[in-house]
């Protein structure tokens, strides 16, 4: 015999129970063949060898260590990405917590535009193949949403004031102003 | 030393996630009602009993606890635009089992950006991890 609904007072406890596995790979989604010869040619960088070939750390900006430690940080970022797109993450088994490849590409493309004055943020899939991205702390986060090739921007998320940006559109080479805007950057950068 | 990746990672443990193969289980999250079971003991015991099930499907899967919340807490969510959770008893899959979903605000249809902000407060709402280990 079905139990009848019950109704519910505010102030009665619920609970969450949840599993976690995670495995991280180096694995980068589909690449066009221009941007995976414009990435090993940025990689030929190698600093601890002292065999530069390039000097700069990215295009337009000095090679200073923490440049380099911020490239390194995005590619850290862009190997994430590639497992998210691939293999998934998520904290329920009967839920595989992939990205779409086209959000995989778009999110990469992104995170090659981050120079090392850009505040990195915390990812993470958002259960219908777009990518997450939040930074800051509760009472001023920045969330912005790669779905596909579309960006979608709120800032002071969370609170009475957030201020809504939907639907952007990006093409991986130019990154909405209001985006970049709204991006936290390094005090003094 | 190897770094994990979790410092990268936002927890997004409700993620909503839509179900293509039926798209009337998309976008809902179950939870555990502690009117009908008692915390911990019963509400891990449920867990390690789902861990057996989902290991069948996939063998890496591991119960490792649950996170607390209260009915207030969620009922009373609204993002700017006026959209929240609604939360009903929905016992068919157990008298313990509450079903959580996206609520339509007054002013139209939620964004897809409206849906992930929502999952930013309900991470807000939900108590750090009451770790669990079944030792399966």
């Amino acid at each position: 015999m079905m139990n009848a609904p019950a109704l519910m007072s505010d102030y009665e406890l619920v609970l969450a129970p949840y599993e976690h596995k995670m495995v991280l790979e180096d694995c980068r989604p589909n690449w066009s063949k221009a941007r995976l010869w414009d990435t090993e040619k940025r990689e030929l960088l190698q600093a601890g060898e002292l065999i530069i070939i390039d000097n700069t750390a990215m295009p337009g900006e000095a090679m200073t260590v923490q440049a380099i430690k911020k490239r390194d940080d995005r590619q850290n970022y862009i190997s994430l990405i590639g497992h998210m797109a691939r293999h998934g993450v998520s904290w329920d088994p009967d839920y595989t917590g992939t990205i779409s490849f086209d959000t995989a590409q778009a999110a990469t493309a992104l995170f090659d535009k981050f120079d090392s004055g850009t505040v990195l943020p915390k990812i993470s899939p958002n259960g219908e193949g777009g990518l997450m991205m939040v930074w800051g702390q509760p009472e001023n986060q920045v969330l912005a949403v790669i779905d596909n090739w579309r960006i979608h921007l709120v800032t002071q998320a969370t609170t009475p004031n957030a201020k809504y940006s939907d639907d952007l559109a990006f093409d991986g080479e130019v990154v909405p102003t209001v985006v970049l805007l709204a991006i936290p950057r390094q005090t003094g950068s | 030393m190897q770094d994990s990746a979790g410092s990268l990672l936002y927890k997004v443990i409700f993620q909503f996630p839509t179900n293509k193969s039926d798209p009337s289980e998309s976008n809902k999250e179950s939870l555990i009602w502690t009117r009908y079971v008692v915390a911990p003991a019963e509400v891990n015991r449920l867990g390690c009993q789902q861990e057996l099930v989902r290991r069948q499907r996939k063998a890496t899967a591991r119960y490792s606890g649950y996170i607390l919340s209260t009915v207030g807490a969620i009922r009373v969510i609204r993002n700017a635009r006026g959209h929240g959770f609604y939360l009903i008893h929905a016992p068919e899959e157990g008298r313990h089992h509450l079903e959580v979903g996206y609520k339509r605000g007054p002013e139209g249809d939620l964004k897809p950006i409206d849906k992930d902000e929502l999952k930013m407060f309900l991470a807000q709402k939900f108590s750090t991890l009451f770790s669990h280990n079944c030792g399966v």
